[in-house]
């Protein structure tokens, strides 16, 4: 059995002493950084990417997925307590979650997301496990044609689907994948965009980037408007103990939200917030009673995060096998495996076995430790989220100028993450989201590569992407996805005139 | 409230900037064809859409009313002088300085801010980042350096 064995090798790699340190100090930090209101696991992974350049190559990665999914808990932690969501996708966790905790059941409320994550996360890495080395099989028959029509599927799903209006999402895909060309160009050598600036012409550094637009943004954002209600309830072991009644509604969801999660974490572009979303919605329509939603019913969070944990597990899928990100994180995961010389692509399987598996096992290891590590440090947790954030942020800006200046001990970077950290506050004022830019930077230099390799080898007639079966696919579905998010756009402009004046004239 | 949706509006006119920057830049370069792109063939296309795109959020925009959102100027400016003095001071003089330097400045952004509280969180958080990484980490930065090289 070729899977036992590579999954022996995995095991064998992760509970290395070095390793599972490692995995568990990921963990730790990443908790302790989501569980900040305002910072996300974007920020998080960002802020400790840096840190990692100092390991080797599977360390590093074992730890950053650590920092993921323990920002991802802490994001809940946050999101039921104190109602502030430092994600998008943990802003469902607030629907019910916050409700519960109003009526003093944050414990449960707690318990039940720590345990519907660990199954939603550990379905979605078996299915990761089963369905990764078919992936990258079928992976290995692309060529530059189908990878340039899977990312243009990937971005526009990304961008389209994201909040708020398709168009603008779409505009700001475009205008990271603009910031992906400053740099050398790759086939020529010449300077593209770095206005005589040496540094930029190894293109601008994703960190700094990433820092920008959701660290600094998100610090200057939260200022002054996050008055952290005091918290007066003490979280004991008792009051974390689900009742019978709690258990018997939270099975069915928890199973139906890692089906729907281990779908969308799969999809290039789509990714967690949409699963969480989808299987929120989905538990409100089956329930016999939905009125109960949004007052604290435990479907209302079982369900989405067993959905977010399963995505974030299969997200690695499209990310591992292809190269292709299918949310900001994930970008942020392919830099850094890019950063440590690894390309991730069908090819990792065989030349880098141990990094592959040796991932997919330390993913269930941090599991396992998100829980040994939570039900019991739940307490201090909380009390975290008791210091005042004016005490908290200066904190963090120190963390994120520390984290920048250390990529290549240069001011240029700490420069670069101010002014993307101007920017990423104009565009939160305007109504961009972020997320859709970060992943076309990532990808816009693979995308040039793939479309240029394809012209070249089809002598500059466009129509080939429409030859081959598999990019004429993608790239069919990609323009329905595009023509329903310019109708989309078309109708809600429609629309929201008279809804805002509506607004207006009630208050 | 404003009679036409000034958020999209502004948005959508920086938008065009950028896209006619990028495309006037591209056009500088050279294009080359569909079988040989040269360097400037890509970001030329890109500049093209990003331009489209500004249109359609632009003109939309125009004709309905919206709501800007507030600046908050006072958070902003503290965070961005922090982080500058975080790149002054930082290869000046060194870790220790530059941490307690940008604590203090980014203090100011929060108006439940106390001077001898930011102080001492400044020297606390100062010592934290020498143990966590020149300490723990071994990242080679530069602690403190005397006299300080203030050019």
């Amino acid at each position: 059995m070729e899977l036992i064995s590579n999954l022996a090798l995995g095991f064998e790699t992760a509970l290395s002493p070095t390793n599972l340190l490692y995995c568990f100090i990921g963990v730790f930090l990443g908790t302790f950084i989501g569980v900040l209101p305002g910072i996300g696991a974007l920020a998080a992974v960002s802020m400790l990417l840096p840190v990692t350049f100092y390991l080797p190559p599977t360390t590093a990665l074992v730890m950053l997925a650590g920092v993921y999914y323990g920002a991802e808990y802490g994001g809940s932690i946050a999101s039921i307590l104190l109602n502030l969501p430092g994600t998008p996708s943990a802003a469902v966790t607030c629907l019910d979650g916050h409700p519960m905790a109003q009526q003093g059941r944050a414990g449960v409320a707690l318990f039940m997301t720590t345990i519907a994550s660990f199954i939603g996360a550990s379905l979605g890495i078996v299915a990761l496990t089963a369905f990764a080395p078919i992936l990258a099989k079928v992976t290995l028959a692309f060529g530059p044609a189908e990878y340039f029509a899977v990312m243009v599927l990937g971005l526009l799903a990304a961008s389209a689907i994201s909040q708020g209006s398709p168009v603008k999402g779409i505009a700001m895909v475009v205008l990271g994948l603009l910031l992906g060309c400053v740099g050398t160009d790759i086939n020529s050598g010449e300077a593209r965009f770095t206005f005589g600036y040496f540094p930029l012409l190894d293109g601008i550094s994703l960190i700094a980037l990433a820092m920008g637009l959701f660290g600094i943004s998100e610090v200057i954002a939260s200022i002054n408007t996050t008055n952290a209600e005091i918290l007066k309830e003490k979280i004991t072991f008792r009051s974390m103990l689900p009742t019978r009644d709690d258990n018997r509604r939270s099975v069915m969801p928890i199973l139906r939200g890692t089906g729907v999660g281990t779908v969308f974490g799969t999809l290039p572009g789509t990714g967690q917030t949409i699963a969480s979303f989808i299987a929120y919605a989905i538990e409100k329509r089956i329930s016999r009673d939905p009125s109960r939603f949004g007052k604290g019913a435990v479907e209302g969070i079982a369900s989405p995060e067993a959905a977010n944990n399963a995505a974030a597990q299969t997200a690695f899928i499209p990310t591992l096998t292809m190269g292709i990100p299918g949310s900001a994180t994930m970008a942020l995961m392919l830099g850094a495996l890019m950063i440590h010389g690894i390309t991730p692509g069908p090819a990792m399987m065989t030349d880098h076995p141990e990094v592959f598996w040796g991932l997919i096992a330390s993913f269930w290891i941090g599991n396992v430790l998100l829980v040994l590590l939570n039900i019991p440090l739940i307490g201090m947790w909380v009390r975290l989220l008791k210091i005042p954030y004016h005490f908290l942020y200066p904190a963090i800006v120190v963390l994120i100028c520390i984290g920048v200046y250390s990529i290549s001990n240069n001011v240029f970077d700490v420069g670069l993450a101010l002014f993307f950290g101007f920017v990423g506050y104009g565009m939160r004022l305007l109504g961009f989201e972020p997320a859709p830019l970060l992943i076309g930077f990532v990808l816009g230099p693979m995308m040039e590569e793939n479309l240029r390799r394809a012209m070249l080898l089809a002598r500059g007639d466009y129509l080939v992407l429409f030859q081959r079966p598999i990019s004429a696919t993608l790239l069919i579905l990609a323009f329905l996805l595009l023509a329903w998010a310019l109708w989309a756009t078309l109708r809600t402009s429609l629309s929201r005139k008279a809804a805002v004046e509506e607004l207006d004239a009630s208050g | 409230m404003t009679r036409i949706d000034l958020q999209d509006v502004i948005g959508g006119l920086l938008l065009l900037g950028i896209g006619i920057f990028f495309l006037a830049e591209a056009l500088d370069m050279r294009i080359g064809s569909a079988r040989r792109m040269g360097p400037g063939y890509y970001p030329m296309v890109l500049g093209g859409f990003a331009i489209f795109l500004s249109v359609l959020i632009i003109i939309p925009a125009l004709r309905r009313s919206g709501r800007l959102q507030r600046i908050a100027w006072r958070p902003m400016i503290a965070v961005m002088a922090s982080i500058l003095a975080f790149a002054l001071v930082m290869p000046r003089a060194g870790l220790l300085p530059a941490v307690f330097a940008t604590v203090v400045v980014a203090s100011f952004g929060d108006v439940k801010s106390r001077l001898w509280q930011t102080i001492l969180l400044a020297a606390g958080l100062a010592a934290a980042t020498w143990l966590i990484f020149i300490y723990g980490l071994g990242l080679p930065l530069v602690v403190y350096r005397l006299p300080f090289q203030w050019n």
